[in-house]
């Protein structure tokens, strides 16, 4: 398995899990995803990245250019991680302060309906 | 002092791989889980790089790691790229540009890609160097870390 990802809907949000490991091969996979639950409708997306092992530039990349698409379309974009892993990624690039980041999908959700 | 080549087709089917040589080849020199972390990132990157230029120039001649555990732990990623003349430019921009260029609108994506890239490697490795080879050589990414390894080993 190298990634894998399930849609739902979840409290007003589209919540998109992803399993594995997120590089310049499967990047693309991830952007198409996003790019068709944005072309359905869907502008407050929550990306679930707790069972992700492995994120490098090129998925970064995706994640930002998805934010810049759901600003320009009055969304949102939530991101779920804890792991120290990802927390140094997202730190040493700046996008810690660029991505609203919460430890749950709830926390997440619940943050969305008090915007 | 042990060395390991690796050379791949620019093909990013072959990254994770990559990743999963060059984790092992760190574990097995006694590096610690977040300095194999780190190592496995910065290669990844540095490989995703040199698979970007030979696509991007249609080479299709293969990419070289080089791994070695001396005093340091070392990786070497040659590609055969011709020479690149923004990237000292790139090279020399800080830790802010991330969230600079996203909030340029006129810079496209993969602009704010390529400037990540360099963040994290330069974020990962503190003795990071990226060397000119003449235009048919190449760029060399070289990246090396402290090995500790326990007294009398």
């Amino acid at each position: 398995m190298e990634l894998s990802m399930t849609a739902r809907a979840e409290a007003g949000h589209t919540v998109l899990e992803i399993g594995g490991e997120i590089d310049v091969y499967t990047a693309p996979q991830l952007r198409e995803e996003l790019q068709r639950l944005i072309g359905e409708g869907a502008t407050d997306i929550v990306v679930d990245l707790s069972r992700v092992d492995f994120i490098d530039s090129s998925g970064l990349g995706v994640l930002a250019g998805i934010h810049r698409r759901l600003r320009s379309l009055d969304g949102s974009l939530r991101l779920v991680y804890s792991h120290e892993r990802l927390l140094k990624i997202f730190r040493i690039t700046g996008l810690d302060s660029v991505f609203d980041i919460y430890d749950s999908v709830d926390a997440a959700t619940a943050a969305g309906q008090s915007r | 002092m042990a060395h390991i080549h690796l050379t791949f087709s620019p093909d990013p089917a072959y990254m994770r791989t990559v990743r999963l040589v060059v984790a092992a080849v760190a574990r097995r020199a006694g590096l610690g889980a977040d300095a194999v972390e780190e190592i496995r990132l910065a290669t990844a990157e540095a490989c995703a790089r040199a698979v970007a230029r030979h696509r991007a120039h249609r080479i299709s001649t293969p990419i070289e790691v080089s791994m070695s555990d001396g005093d340091r732990f070392t990786v070497r990623v040659t590609d055969h790229g011709p020479p690149e003349p923004g990237i000292g430019l790139r090279y020399s921009k800080g830790a802010g540009v991330v969230v600079n260029d996203l909030n340029d609108d006129d810079i496209p994506d993969d602009e704010v890609t390529a400037d990540m890239s360099f963040v994290l490697l330069k974020g990962l490795v503190a003795d990071l160097k990226i060397a000119h080879g003449s235009a048919s050589a190449g760029t060399e990414v070289f990246m090396s870390w402290p090995v500790n390894r326990p007294v009398g080993r």
